[in-house]
This record gives structure tokens, C-alpha cells and sequence, in this order.
């Protein structure tokens, strides 16, 4: 199906004034206006999650309690893993499907614009009522950012608050997730079909359905947390005949395809630039897509790996041992295929393709990471220690955040009009990277060594690795301000050199054929493509 | 690619290849010095 789209020209009748002042913001419709106020919320959440980090990494610089007390230090490392989670990456990569899929496809805006702005603010008031859940009392929710119970029966109002929070933010990931795939199916123009969209736009439609999946078995599983707290059920009180096992069933069962949701777009963008700055062709674009829509259906069986300690059958642990490393399959012909569109390309390293790079070598090491903790054995002498810690760290900071930095850096010209300073952003790349492997790659030796993650103090033993990283984790934190302030302000007050329609020599899609910056109003009218989908021809 | 680029290239290889040799031959040296 294409494109249904109103042929009407409206350009004279608004004339394609935006609103201005703070209505422009309250009440944005256009999806590129949203798509800056999603990617600005996520930042927020990215600093505050960050400094709950420097917090914890501060705590841990020595053996000891020197900062704060264990009650603190838990709720810190809960709010720091749910304000990353929902607040920075998942919003993140909304604010890039916003901007970015109605150009690719060639779409006036998304299907449903209002629809949009709702699924944007619930974000603030959830955001708030987690931020300020510190003030509570009891303190925050500190029951780990997994809310597993029974722990979370026992704690104080801040859960509720919590829990409420979590539904917000899910109402709101389904909201975002219905416009997306409708806008995808739906709005292409004509010509443009499935199998010619681009890889970030497959990547998202497929992230997109696995939301509406497991978003509401997350929803089910915090509303019996809330029934057994207030309302006497025993779902999973084990006072009341309850089963907290079967919590971490459900949990798991939204937490596994959570993590694909987290690093799909990621797959998507990476699948965007490698080609840019290789300039060739993605090499493999139907397998990628196979592969994209294979890891996202494994995703759904293989959730009991995080709960190989929990006493399961042999064979219940073989299944999710194999099912998992099943997912090794895919993820490896995606590898294998960037590594082969960059074969014999004629490469250059500007920024985005640094990130990309990046996100190739340090990914792949939480890929490997990941394939050794899906062998059961050598899972339960690793479950809950920092060796988990670095894994899935390697997976979404190394993964998820690079990307998105590498998305940034790429479409930023697009979305501001100007370029970038490219001296300061590769300060940033090298920065961020050499830091990132300081922080976490001594976790590793932390936890083949036996540390257990989600503990204020250690033994003399772990001193050193642990003073490394902490000192890691300030200057990727440092790392990142260098970024807003010398990076992300100059381009959005329009300081640098001003971008042309396609900065980029090898870049193909249909996002380059609108001027930079891009128009309040983009594909008014359906464009005519040519035979790739690539250009406008009329 | 532009001659500027090539030699960004080569300068960027050089750097690579000098901290995967500073690396190796650290924990060579590692291996032969202190743990014997």
C-alpha cells in the first residue's frame, strides 16, 4: 500500500508560518517540533540519570561508606536504571523516528499529529513524579530498576509513585507506537514500498510492534504490584500464597524484547551512515531487514535467561540457553553486513562514521559478552555480578548511545541548518570512547573475580578497578557535557557553517532532498520518487 | 575521496596501529616481567 495522502495545497492557506512562542511547544502538532522536544527530554533525563551514576560511581571510588548509605545507594542505582531506560533511551529514539520517519518516507507529518503532542507530554509528568520520588518518604523506589517483588511490596509511597509512572510512560511508548506504524504503513510515498524504505524506518516499524507487545505485559505485571501492595491480592506475596518468581516471569517477558526496542533504531541508524561514509550501497539490505524481524520474534523466547539462578527444569535452562544464542545468528548477519559495506568502500571518518565505527567494535564486545552469559553454567556463577554490569552497559551505552550520537552527528545539519564544528566532535567521539572503556571494561575483571553488583561497599580486593572506573565515569559524564555545551548549543543557535540540502557526498534518502534546515512543512504533496525510492523527481 | 581525506586516513591508521602495538606490547611485557 502507499501513499493516501491530501493533494489539497495548503501552502497558501498557512502560508507555512509556524506558531511561535511557547503555544509552538504546548501545542505542537508538527512532528518535527516534537521530535526536538522528545530528543531535548531525553538529554534531560540522560544528565539526570547520569549524575544518579556519578552518584553510585562516587560511593563505589573506595572501599567504605563514604558518600551515602546503603538505602541511598539502592535507590540510586534503581532510578539511575529506570530514568535511562525510560526516560533518556526510549524517548531518545522517539524524538528520532519523529524527526526523521515522516522524511524518509516522504510524509507530510505523522498520522496523528495530536495524538503526537499527547504522547510527548505525558512524558513531563511522569518524568516529574520519578525525579521527585527522592522527596517521598522512604526516599525513592530502591528495588532495582527490574521492580522485583517481594521487595517491592515492602516499600514506602515512592513505589506507587513509580508504578504510576511506568504506566504514564508505557500509555505513552503505545501512543508513539501506533502513530509510527501507522504513519509507516499508511503515508509512503507512492513508490516508496516496503522493501525500499529505509533500514532506520524498517528498524522502527519493527521496534514499534514489539512495544505494543510487551509494553502492556509491563503495565499487567506493575498493576498486580499495585493490587497486592493496596488492594489484598497475593499475586506475588509469598505471605498470601503469592509467587514472586512468577513476577520475574512477567517481568522478563516485557524485559528481553525491551532490550531489542532499545537497540533496533540503534541497528537502523548505524544501518544509515555505514553506507553515507563507505560510499556504497547497504550490502545485504533484504537480509538486514530478515534479520531485524527474526532478532525481534526471538526476542520473545528467550526471556528466562535472566533467571537461570531462579531454579528452573535443565531443560527450561537448555531452551532459554539455546533460544538465546540462537539470537547470535542475525545479530551476526547485521555485523557481518556493515563490515561488508564497508569493504573496499571508499571510507572517510567524520563523526557520525567515528560513532558508527564505534558502535561496531564496542557493541560487538557486549554481543560476545552476552552470547557467554547465555550458557547457563557459566550464568550462575556471573548472575548479579558486575560482569552483568559491564555486558548489558556495553550493549546500551556503547550501543544505543552511540548510535544515537552517530544519528546526531549525521542528520543534525538537517534539523538545524548548520554543520556541526567537526574538530569538536571527534574531541567528543575519542573522548566518550576512551572514557566509556575505562568505566566498564575493568567491571568485567570485577565480575569474573566474584564482585556482586547493587552494593554500596566491597572488599579491599576490588579497590583498584573500582577507583578506575569511577574515574572513567567522570570523564564520560564530563564527556557529554563538552557535548551539549560546544556541540549541541552552537548547532541549535545556529552558530557553524551553513549545511547545504545534502552535507553528505554518498548520502541517500529522501530526507536530502528538502532543504537543510528542513522546512516547518515537508512532502506537503506526495513527491514522485524514481525507481530506488532515493530522489524526487517531481 | 579527496587527497585531504586519504591523508586523514593514513593518519587515523597510524594512531590505531600505534595503540595496538602499545597495547600488545604491553602485556607481553606484562607476561614476561611480572607474572613470569
Amino acid at each position: 500500500m502507499s501513499a493516501v495522502l491530501d493533494h489539497h495545497d495548503h501552502a497558501h492557506d498557512h502560508e507555512h508560518h509556524a506558531p511561535s512562542g511557547w503555544r509552538r511547544w504546548v501545542f505542537a502538532t508538527n512532528h518535527k517540533d516534537i521530535g526536538t522536544l522528545y530528543l531535548l527530554f531525553s538529554f534531560a533525563m540522560l544528565m539526570f540519570g547520569g549524575v544518579l551514576a556519578l552518584g553510585i560511581r562516587a560511593e563505589l571510588f573506595q572501599p567504605g561508606l563514604q558518600l551515602v548509605n546503603p538505602e541511598l545507594f539502592n535507590q540510586l542505582t534503581t532510578m539511575h536504571g529506570l530514568i535511562m531506560v525510560f526516560g533518556a533511551i526510549m524517548p531518545a529514539f522517539v524524538g528520532f523516528a519523529n524527526w526523521m520517519i515522516p522524511l524518509q518516507i516522504g510524509a507530510a507529518d505523522m498520522a496523528f499529529a495530536r495524538m503526537n503532542n499527547f504522547s510527548f507530554w505525558l512524558m513531563i509528568p511522569a518524568g516529574l513524579m520519578l525525579g521527585s520520588s527522592f522527596f517521598m518518604p522512604g526516599g525513592a523506589p530502591a528495588a532495582g530498576w527490574t521492580l522485583y517483588a517481594p521487595l517491592t511490596l515492602q516499600m514506602g509511597p515512592s513505589m506507587d509513585a513509580g508504578i504510576f509512572a511506568l504506566h504514564i510512560l508505557g500509555a505513552s511508548s503505545i501512543m508513539g507506537s501506533i502513530n509510527i506504524i501507522v504513519t509507516i504503513l499508511n503515508m509512503r510515498a507512492p513508490g516508496m514500498t516496503l522493501m525500499k524504505m529505509p533500514m532506520f524506518v524498517w528498524t522502527w516499524l519493527i521496534t514499534a510492534y514489539l512495544l505494543i507487545a510487551v509494553m502492556p505485559v509491563l503495565a499487567g505485571a506493575i498493576t498486580m504490584t499495585l493490587t497486592d501492595r493496596h488492594f489484598g491480592t497475593s499475586f506475588f506475596n509469598p505471605a498470601g500464597g503469592g509467587d514472586p518468581v512468577m513476577y520475574q516471569h512477567i517481568f522478563w517477558f516485557f524485559g528481553h524484547p525491551e532490550v531489542y526496542i532499545m537497540i533496533l533504531p540503534a541497528f537502523g541508524i548505524i544501518s544509515q551512515i555505514l553506507p553515507a561514509f563507505s560510499r556504497k550501497r547497504l550490502f545485504g539490505y533484504a537480509s538486514m531487514v530478515y534479520a531485524t524481524g527474526s532478532i525481534a520474534i526471538l526476542s520473545f523466547v528467550v526471556w528466562a535467561h535472566h533467571m537461570f539462578t531462579t531454579g528452573m527444569p535443565v531443560t527450561g535452562q537448555l531452551f532459554f540457553m539455546y533460544s538465546t544464542m540462537l539470537i547470535a545468528v542475525p545479530t551476526g548477519v547485521k555485523v557481518f553486513n556493515w563490515i561488508a559495506t564497508m569493504w573496499k568502500g571508499s571510507m572517510t571518518f567524520e563523526t557520525p562514521m567515528l560513532f558508527s565505527v564505534g558502535f561496531i567494535f564496542v557493541f560487538t564486545m557486549g554481543g560476545f559478552t552476552g552470547l557467554i552469559l547465555s550458557v547457563a553454567p557459566v550464568d550462575v556463577q556471573l548472575q548479579d555480578t558486575y560482569y552483568v554490569v559491564a555486558h548489558f552497559h556495553y550493549v546500551l551505552v556503547a550501543g544505543s548511545l552511540f548510535a544515537m550520537f552517530a544519528g546526531f552527528y549525521y542528520w543534525v545539519p538537517k534539523w538545524t541548518g548548520v554543520m556541526y564544528n567537526e574538530t569538536r566532535g571527534k574531541i567528543h567521539f575519542w573522548w566518550t570512547l576512551i572514557s566509556f572503556n575505562i568505566t566498564f571494561f575493568p567491571m568485567h575483571f570485577l565480575g569474573l573475580a566474584g564482585m556482586p553488583r547493587r552494593y554500596a561497599d566491597y572488599p579491599m580486593q576490588f579497590a583498584d578497578f573500582n577507583a578506575l572506573a569511577s574515574v572513567g565515569a567522570f570523564a564520560f559524564g564530563f564527556a557529554q557535557v563538552y557535548f551539549f555545551v560546544f556541540v549541541v548549543l552552537p548547532t541549535m543557535r545556529g552558530q557553524g557553517e551553513k549545511a547545504p540540502a545534502k552535507p553528505w557526498e554518498a548520502a541517500e534518502g529522501l530526507e536530502w532532498e528538502v532543504p537543510s534546515p528542513a522546512p516547518f512543512h515537508t512532502f506537503e504533496t506526495p513527491p514522485k520518487l524514481d525507481a530506488t525510492a532515493t530522489k524526487v523527481i517531481a | 575521496m579527496t587527497p585531504e581525506q586519504s591523508k586523514n586516513n593514513r593518519r587515523l591508521a597510524w594512531i590505531l596501529a600505534s595503540v595496538v602495538f602499545v597495547f600488545f606490547t604491553g602485556f607481553m611485557a606484562r607476561m614476561v616481567l611480572v607474572n613470569g
